[in-house]
């Protein structure tokens, strides 16, 4: 049999995204970098709209842009000190079944508390899982976010 | 003998340091296992016995069943049904009586009551997809599995039999001697599924535009249970993951279909005049001799004209198979056929494809060819592909193999047009199921208890033959770069290969491509493409045609190259360690006039001094506090060394001493033990790759130490600079250290550029 991913029925369910959000004390820079599975990634936008969207190669580059673009914004937020951060989308490319997301935040001081709101595939894909791994400097922390968390609160001191 | 007691003396205490930690404390050690990663695998492996031997080949007394059968099939194409009545003769090869036979019914794990259908947690969560969550609410169950209508012996008596989840015990009047055959009879029928909701591994795919269904057709009938010498009879169920263990045996199958329909079966057909038109008989002996390129028995046009009616007449299709462990069937009116003729070693063999013209037209152009191609790489590494045909089926989301026929996927958009996705995701898993010939369905090992065995070893051959496809093909697995991402995430949800396939989170990296990458890594890195070679094909051939376990697979590849590969195994197929080989530091020394302090010290401690220490060269390290730049000026700075090589010219015959004397040493934080691959880079531009054996981790799982001596200065150090050994962190792999780029950083200077 061949296994590819997802997989559904009675063989097992894995839907999984991991947002590396790195802290650049230096350039003063969040730099993000979101993997999720280029099929599941095919399958919601095709929810969305429709026209047939395929990915890797894309059928039509710019409109899959601007519909990644505002997938992110949508559903990946961060907020220093409460204040929400303006993300600024650098653009993806595929690394083999995966996609890459890229974007950054300029000109900042790392903050007393944060939060991430991360609804990432949730709830198209009702068992998706999302990594996120925050770092800054050699320290470095990740979490487990699904359906029943979708909002991350900590302290930045506690990474 | 005075200096040579001195001399003992200090390499004792130097030596003897690496002990001494203990001594302050008093308290007494506790000790421990051999836990060495050379340890043989003794504990692991069963046994040798005369059934199965410590050189991985069939003992003397090595036996398995025997099981043939006849069968009548019918398919209820309207209603969705299919009837079967089959005769089963049993040969009981083994050297035991038995009072009963187990059947595998694989279809009652469709049953609205299978266990299977509970076997995974379900949860409720706070927020869900409005259309998941009325389907899973409301949804009807399907009424899957078997109803058996009689189970009799050959007199026509009704026999003893009960049901046990996929499983059916069939109790004998008398126990069933050894060397003795029975033969019995089932009558069966069952609803059957439509395979694209649930990604099952046979059903049919519904086109609701012609109201007309692709049928591709397995598991569809009571199956004999293997007995054999390592489970006795098989009794874990079949749970959805943990595919079949089967006999060989010859078939005989006649299967009723309506008239316009086109099939393609396990088997050589045994009836082309009475099932085909005029042209399709004319065309089809025409692809028996056709070797340049497949010839179109039904073609486009035809199933065209044929997809807006429906045949009322049947017409009964007959295969016969010798020495298979399955029969798997696809027919529908919707079929486009072709064919043609590949030499494999001095035999012709048949390569077929059937495909509804959605598969166009990217099926007419690869399938067929794909499917030769396969049988003529994967023969060169195992044997001669002995059946008399191999068949690819297009069938939507699918990738199944049974014998001589297969499912595959890879469907082009509605206009015709196709990505590089689509059509090398269906080259790929073409030459994987038509692969899957050689493992399991001819080394037949037992894929419910052992995923890996046929579906890595399978993966592996795929590898090599997708390589010789075409130059850089974009092989999704084998390549060791592509399982470090798998071997590197969190332990929590990483099972060692030799798991159940049941039991494991991942199975397409666990039981595919780590197997396979690992086999690529003992090919290419460890044993070496020749003795590899030969120790697979002997591995191949020694269990063809017969039922093999793992530790036949790994005795084997070590008997037969005489390459101690216990360790390997342990590291790669028995734990979830991981390979990490770095560059901990890289010191160069200098030959010196005096002895360090360190040295001084214990010298003293005999009431001498280093001057009086006759024959000692002297080494310091650069970065000691005690080095003195003097010492870079490129002399010899020993008196004593000087003396001696003047005293030794003869001998020495013109030899001068190399420049560069360095010490190495080598970390490793990673699980897994490995043959340490280093490229030394000279200051005059040169290269140099060493291979230091793994066996030189034996005594120190986590440090090592090298030393090298060189006319040419050293300027940099990489560890596996080709990426042979899926080392999952890089960034210890250099020295001197190189910063290593992350995805963001590339990602972003991919943009300024």
């Amino acid at each position: 049999m061949i296994m590819l991913l997802p997989l559904s029925s009675f063989t097992h369910d894995f839907y999984l995204s991991i947002t590396e959000v790195v802290y650049v004390e230096e350039k003063q820079q969040l730099q993000l970098t979101t993997r999720i599975f280029t099929d599941d990634m095919e399958a919601y936008l095709n929810s969305l709209t429709n026209e047939a969207i395929q990915l890797s190669p894309d059928h039509n580059s710019l409109l899959i842009d601007g519909l990644i673009k505002d997938f992110f914004k949508q559903n990946f937020k961060i907020f220093f000190d409460n204040n929400q951060l303006e993300i600024n989308y650098l653009g993806r490319k595929y690394q083999e079944d995966q996609i890459l997301i890229f974007a950054e935040v300029m000109g900042l001081t790392s903050p007393t508390s944060y939060e991430i709101q991360n609804t990432i595939l949730i709830p198209f894909r009702p068992k998706q899982q999302n990594i996120v791994r925050i770092k800054d400097g050699s320290i470095k922390k990740s979490f487990l976010m699904d359906e029943s968390k979708t909002i991350l609160n900590q302290l930045w001191i506690n990474l | 003998m005075r200096s040579n007691f001195l001399f003992f003396s200090i390499t004792l205490f130097f030596s003897s340091l690496l002990f001494s930690q203990e001594d302050t404390s008093g308290a007494v050690q506790s000790g421990h296992k051999n836990n060495n990663n050379f340890k043989q695998l003794y504990e692991e492996f069963s046994t040798p016995n005369r059934f199965r031997t410590a050189s991985g080949a069939p003992g003397i007394d090595y036996y398995q069943q025997q099981v043939d059968y006849v069968m009548n099939i019918e398919l209820d194409d309207k209603n969705k049904k299919l009837y079967g009545e089959e005769t089963i003769t049993y040969t009981n090869n083994s050297p035991d009586d038995l009072s009963y036979l187990w059947v595998q019914l694989d279809q009652n794990i469709r049953r609205k009551d299978a266990p299977a259908l509970e076997k995974n947690t379900s949860s409720i969560s706070s927020m869900e997809d409005i259309g998941s969550f009325v389907d899973e609410t409301l949804k009807e169950p399907f009424e899957g599995g078997f109803n058996i209508e009689f189970v009799k012996d050959s007199n026509g008596k009704p026999l003893r039999h009960i049901v046990n989840q996929t499983m059916m015990r069939v109790d004998l009047p008398s126990p069933l001697k050894s060397g003795q055959q029975y033969v019995f009879s089932i009558k069966w029928w069952y609803n059957i599924n439509d395979h694209v909701i649930n990604r099952d591994r046979s059903g049919y795919e519904y086109f609701p535009e012609d109201d007309n269904r692709l049928y591709v057709i397995a598991q569809f009938f009571p199956r004999m249970a293997v007995y054999n010498d390592v489970e006795g009879w098989q009794n874990y169920q079949f749970w959805g993951n943990g595919e079949f263990a089967l006999n060989f045996g010859n078939y005989d199958v006649s299967i009723t279909v309506p008239e316009d329909h086109i099939m393609e079966a396990t088997g050589e057909l045994q009836n082309p005049k009475d099932v085909l038109s005029k042209v399709e008989l004319q065309r089809y002996k025409k692809a028996l001799n056709t070797f340049d390129k497949p010839v179109l028995i039904v073609n486009q046009e035809e199933v065209e004209i044929k997809e807006a009616t429906k045949a009322t007449k049947k017409s009964t299709w007959k295969f016969k198979a010798q020495n298979v462990r399955d029969f798997g069937f696809a027919t529908s009116r919707r079929f486009i056929w072709d064919m043609m003729a590949v030499k494999v070693g001095d035999k012709n063999v048949i390569a077929s494809s059937l495909y509804p013209k959605e598969g166009n037209p990217l099926w007419e152009e690869y399938s067929t060819k794909v499917v030769a191609h396969t049988l003529e790489v994967y023969s060169k590494y195992t044997f001669d592909y002995p059946y008399p045909k191999a068949v690819s089926v297009h069938s939507k989301n699918q990738g199944m193999e049974y014998p001589m026929i297969c499912w595959n996927h890879g469907r082009p958009n509605k206009d015709g047009t196709y990505s590089d996705k689509v059509k090398y995701g269906m080259i790929s898993v073409i030459i994987h199921e038509v692969g899957h010939n050689y493992f399991p369905m001819i080394v037949n090992s037992d894929e419910r208890q052992w995923g890996w065995m046929d579906e890595g070893l399978d993966t592996f051959v795929q590898y090599l033959t997708e390589q010789e496809f075409e130059p850089n093909y974009p092989s999704r697995r084998g390549d060791p770069s592509k399982i470090i991402r798998y071997m590197s995430g969190d332990q929590n949800f990483i099972t060692p290969i030799m798991s159940n396939p049941e039991n494991v989170f991942q199975l397409g990296p666990n039981a595919y491509g780590k197997p396979a990458t690992a086999l690529n890594i003992l090919r290419e890195t460890i044993m070496g493409e020749e003795l590899f070679d030969y120790a697979f094909k002997t591995y191949s051939q020694r269990w063809m045609f017969k039922h093999p376990t793992p530790e036949d697979f790994f005795r084997t590849m070590e008997d037969a190259s005489a390459v101690d590969l216990d360790w390997f195994w342990r590291g790669w197929f028995y734990s979830t360690d991981v390979v990490d080989i770095g560059v901990k530091s890289f010191k160069r020394f200098y030959i010196s006039p005096k002895s360090s302090k360190e040295i001084e010290d214990v010298v003293s401690d005999y009431g001498m001094t280093s001057d009086e220490l006759p024959n000692m060269v002297f080494m310091i390290d650069e970065d000691s506090d005690e080095f003195s730049e003097e010492l870079k000026n490129n002399e010899i700075n020993s008196e004593v060394l000087k003396n001696y090589l003047e005293e030794n010219k003869a001998t020495l015959s013109g030899k001068t001493l190399p420049k560069y004397f360095y010490e190495i040493e080598f970390e490793k934080p990673g699980g897994i033990v490995m043959p340490i691959i280093v490229e030394y880079s000279y200051a005059d531009g040169s290269k140099e790759r060493v291979t230091y054996p793994v066996q030189v981790w034996r005594k120190n799982p986590q440090f090592v130490t090298k030393r090298i001596v060189s006319n040419k200065e050293i300027v940099k150090v990489v560890i596996d600079p080709k990426a042979k050994t899926a080392d999952v962190n890089l960034s210890n792999n250099s020295w001197p250290k190189e910063e290593l780029k992350s995805d963001f950083d590339k990602f972003k200077d991919s943009l300024k550029g």
